[in-house]
C-alpha cells in the first residue's frame, strides 16, 4: 500500500500554498513539520480528496484519488486542524453520527464507539454535550471520529494541540499500534511530538517540501554543526543577528546559547548533540532558501 | 440513522426551540383572540364577549338553519321590514341592531344578492319587496353575467376565456344553498392568515442553517471527506427538513383550527363557502370545510416551497444569516407591494408567490385566474401546479451544489 504524491502544485488566486511536492508514503507514521502558511493544512486537504490540486497528482496505490471517488473516501480518515463539531450534540451523538455518515451499519457503529470512546478515555464524557468538554477533550473526539472508519489513510492536522502530557503518551501508543498496516500523517509545530510519534518527518516550507528522513537521518545533516557556547548576557542581541540560535538560557549574567552554524562560533564553543529543535531552526529560522 | 442526526442536528438548535416557541405563542394567541373577541349584544348597555358570546350566537343564529328557499328569502326580507319598522331606506334603530343579530348572516346574503357586483348596502334588504324573493339564485348569476360582460376596468382584464370561465362558474354552482350558522368557518378564513404566514417564516429560520451550518462550522471537512458526507447526508438534509416542515407546520395549523372549531363547533362544515360572509362572489365551488383543506393544503404547499427554497439557499449560502434573509424577504415584501397600477403580468406572478398561499380568504374572494392555451386554471390550481414545478426543480440543485460545494 502506498500513497504517491507527484507535482503537486496547488494556487490559490493570488498564493502558491503547495509547490512542486513529491514523495511516496508507504505504512508509517510522517511527521509534516512547517511554520505557518508552510501549505500544511493545503497538502493534507488535497491528500484527503477535499480539494483538487491544481497541477500534478496523488495515486493511491498507483491510482489517481481524483478518479476513485466514494472509493477513496472510505479509506480516508480526517482530523482537520479546527472545525465547530455540533455543540448541542453529546459525544456519543457525534461519534455514531459521523460512524454513520462513513457508512458503518447500526450495529458496528455501536462497537466502534465504544472501542473508541475506550481508547481516548472518554467514556466519563460520553454522555456529556459537546459545548462542555474542554479543548484538549473536543481534540480528542475529533481524533476518534477520525478512526472510526479504521482508515487506511490517517491524516491528522495538529491532532497534539491541546493534548496533556498523559494523553500524548496514550495518543503515540495508540498509533504506534494503529500504523502497523496504515499510513498515518500528522502535522504539528511542536518538534517534541513529531520526533517521539512519527517515524519520518517531511520538512515543509513555503509549499516546498524541503528535507524529509527518519530522525537520524535528518539529524545528521546538521551533525557537527551545533555549538553551545556561554558570553555575557549584554551581547546576547548582536549574536542573535549573526547566528542561528536554536535555544537560549541565561543565569545570571551568563547567556547560555545553542547555536547552528557550520564554523565554530566562539573560541570557547563546544560541539554537541543535534536535537531536532536545533534542525528546525535550521530549516526555519533562516531567512531565505536553505544552503 | 443519518436521518436521525440530521433531525437532531435541527432540533437542537437554540435558534431551532426560541423560533418553535414563538411560534407556539403567536398561535396559542391567535386561538385566544379569535375566541375572546367575538361579542353578542344583550340590550343597549351590555355586550358580552368571548365564549358567553360565542354560544349566545350559536344559538340564537341556529333557529335559521334552513335551505334557502323562495319562502325563506321572503321571510328575511318581512322579518327584517318588521325589526326596520318599515323605514323606506332600510335603516335601523339602535334596538333594530340588537334584533337583527340573529338573521344578520341571511341578511348579508340578501344584500349580496340584490346588490351589485360591486357594492355593498346593509340596508338595501329593508328597501326590498317579498315578491322579488324568487330571484335570489338569478341574480348572483345575473351580476356576474353583467359584469364579466360589462366594459368596467376590472372586467376587461380577462380574456375572452377567462370570463367566459367565471359566468360558467356561476351558471353550474349547485343551488339552493344550505345555510346552517358557520361562524366558526367564518373565523378561521379570516384568522388563520397569522398562523400561516408564521409557520412560513419560523421553518425557514429554523432550515436556514441546515447547510451552510456545516459549511460555516467547518465540520464539511469531515463530512466531504466521508463515504456519505456527499451523498447520503445531502438526502438525509432535504429529507429530515421535510419532515420538521410537515411536523411543525400540522401541528401548529390544526392546533389552531381544531381549537377554534373546538369552541365555535363545525356547524356549516358542509355549506358552500359562497353562504359564508365574503365569499359570495366566489368562483370556487366549495363548501366550508372543502375550502379549510384546499387553504391548508396550499399552504403546506407553500411551506415546502419556502424550506425548498430556504435549503437552496442555505446550499450556496456562507452564513445563516443569508440564508434566513433570502426567505423573508420573498415572504415579507410581495404584501407591501401596492399593485393597482402595475400590469397584469406582474400582478399574475406577484399572485402565485408563497406569502399568498396564506391568506385564503382572498384566495377564495379574488377572481385570479390564468389562462395558458385555450384553458383557464383557477389561482390553486396554478399554485398546485408552478409549485411542485419549482420544488421539483430546486430539489436536484441543492442537491447538487451542496455536492459540489468548495471546503474553503
Ligand atoms: N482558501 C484559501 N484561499 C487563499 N489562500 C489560502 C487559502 N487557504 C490557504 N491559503 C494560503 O495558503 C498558504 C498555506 O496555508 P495552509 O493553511 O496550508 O498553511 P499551514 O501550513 O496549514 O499553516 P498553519 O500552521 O498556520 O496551520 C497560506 O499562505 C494561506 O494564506
Ligand atoms: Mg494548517
Amino acid at each position: 500500500m502506498y500513497l504517491e504524491i507527484k507535482k503537486l502544485e496547488k494556487v490559490y488566486k493570488d498564493k502558491i500554498a503547495v509547490k512542486d511536492f513529491n514523495i511516496k508514503l508507504e505504512a508509517g507514521i510522517y511527521g509534516l513539520l512547517g511554520a505557518n502558511g508552510a501549505g500544511k493544512t493545503t497538502l493534507m486537504r488535497i491528500l484527503t480528496g477535499l480539494i483538487e490540486s491544481t497541477k500534478g497528482f496523488v495515486l493511491y496505490n498507483g491510482v489517481d484519488i481524483n478518479k476513485m471517488g466514494n472509493q477513496y473516501c472510505k479509506n480516508i480518515g480526517y482530523l482537520p486542524q479546527d472545525f465547530g463539531y455540533y455543540p448541542e450534540f453529546t459525544v456519543d451523538d457525534f461519534l455514531m453520527y459521523i460512524a454513520a455518515v462513513k457508512g458503518l451499519d447500526h450495529t458496528d457503529a455501536r462497537k466502534r464507539v465504544n472501542e473508541v470512546i475506550d481508547i481516548f478515555t472518554l467514556a466519563e464524557k460520553k454522555n456529556k454535550k459537546i459545548k462542555t468538554l474542554s479543548g484538549g477533550m473536543k481534540r480528542r473526539v475529533g481524533i476518534a471520529q477520525a478512526i472510526l472508519n479504521n482508515p487506511k489513510i490517517l491524516i491528522l492536522d495538529e491532532p497534539t494541540t491541546g493534548l496533556d502530557p498523559k494523553e500524548r503518551i496514550k495518543f503515540r501508543n495508540f498509533l504506534s499500534k494503529f500504523s502497523d498496516d496504515k499510513i498515518v500523517l500528522l502535522s504539528t509545530h511542536i518538534v517534541s511530538d513529531v520526533e517521539s510519534i512519527a517515524n519520518k518527518i517531511l520538512i515543509m516550507k513555503n509549499g516546498k517540501l524541503i528535507d524529509h528522513g527518519t530522525f537520524e537521518e535528518l539529524l545528521e545533516r546538521i551533525e557537527g554543526c551545533v555549538w553551545e557556547c556561554n558570553f555575557n548576557k549584554k551581547m546576547a542581541d548582536s549574536f542573535q543577528m549573526k547566528y542561528l540560535v536554536s535555544n537560549l538560557k541565561t543565569v545570571g549574567e551568563i547567556a547560555t546559547c545553542r547555536v547552528v552554524s557550520k564554523n565554530k562560533p566562539t573560541e570557547e564553543a563546544f560541539e554537541i548533540k543535534a536535537n531536532l529543535e536545533d534542525l528546525y531552526t535550521y530549516y526555519f529560522n533562516k531567512d531565505g532558501e536553505v544552503e | 440513522m443519518i436521518l436521525k442526526y440530521e433531525i437532531k442536528k435541527i432540533l437542537s438548535k437554540k435558534g431551532t426551540l426560541i423560533a418553535l416557541l414563538v411560534l407556539l405563542i403567536i398561535t396559542v394567541c391567535s386561538i385566544l383572540y379569535t375566541i375572546h373577541y367575538p361579542s353578542w349584544d344583550i340590550d343597549d348597555n351590555t355586550t358580552i364577549h368571548g365564549i358567553k358570546a360565542i354560544k349566545m350566537a350559536k344559538q340564537e343564529k341556529s333557529k335559521n338553519n334552513a335551505i334557502i328557499t323562495e319562502d325563506v328569502v321572503s321571510s328575511i326580507i318581512n322579518e327584517y321590514k318588521v325589526i326596520s319598522n318599515n323605514s323606506i331606506d332600510g335603516t335601523l334603530s339602535a334596538e333594530g341592531w340588537l334584533k337583527i343579530q340573529y338573521i344578520d348572516d341571511l341578511v348579508v346574503l340578501v344584500d349580496n344578492s340584490y346588490g351589485s357586483f360591486h357594492d355593498f348596502n346593509y340596508y338595501l334588504c329593508g328597501q326590498l319587496s317579498t315578491s322579488q324573493s324568487n330571484q335570489f339564485y338569478q341574480n348572483r348569476i345575473k351580476q356576474i353575467k353583467e359584469w364579466a360582460n360589462s366594459d368596467e376596468n376590472d372586467a376587461l382584464r380577462y380574456t375572452e376565456k377567462e370570463r367566459e370561465y367565471f359566468i360558467h362558474s356561476a351558471e353550474t354552482l349547485e343551488t339552493p344553498f344550505a345555510y346552517s350558522y358557520m361562524d366558526g368557518w367564518k373565523e378561521i378564513f379570516n384568522g388563520g392568515a397569522l398562523v400561516l404566514f408564521c409557520v412560513m417564516l419560523v421553518l425557514c429560520i429554523i432550515i436556514a442553517p441546515v447547510f451552510c451550518n456545516e459549511y460555516q462550522s467547518g465540520m464539511d471537512n469531515i463530512l466531504m471527506s466521508s463515504q456519505y458526507g456527499r451523498s447520503k447526508v445531502a438526502y438525509a438534509k432535504v429529507f429530515s427538513s421535510y419532515i420538521i416542515t410537515t411536523v411543525v407546520y400540522w401541528s401548529s395549523v390544526l392546533l389552531y383550527n381544531l381549537s377554534v372549531l373546538l369552541v365555535y363547533g363545525t356547524d356549516g362544515a358542509n355549506c358552500i363557502i359562497q353562504t359564508n360572509r365574503g365569499f359570495w362572489k366566489s368562483f370556487y365551488h366549495l363548501t366550508n370545510i372543502q375550502a379549510l383543506g384546499v387553504s391548508l393544503g396550499l399552504a403546506y404547499l407553500g411551506s415546502l416551497l419556502m424550506v425548498s427554497l430556504t435549503m437552496f439557499i442555505s446550499s450556496k449560502a456562507k452564513t445563516t444569516f443569508e440564508a434566513i434573509i433570502i426567505p423573508f424577504v420573498v415572504l415579507l415584501i410581495p404584501p407591501m407591494i401596492n399593485t393597482r397600477y402595475m400590469p397584469k403580468i406582474v400582478i399574475d406572478i406577484l399572485n402565485l408567490l408563497p406569502n399568498n398561499t396564506a391568506d385564503s380568504t382572498s384566495i377564495f374572494q379574488e377572481y385570479n385566474v390564468y389562462q395558458i392555451g385555450e384553458k383557464v386554471f383557477s389561482q390553486c390550481q396554478m399554485i398546485l401546479i408552478v409549485y411542485l414545478i419549482c420544488i421539483i426543480i430546486l430539489l436536484p440543485i441543492m442537491l447538487h451544489s451542496y455536492r459540489k460545494h468548495k471546503i474553503n
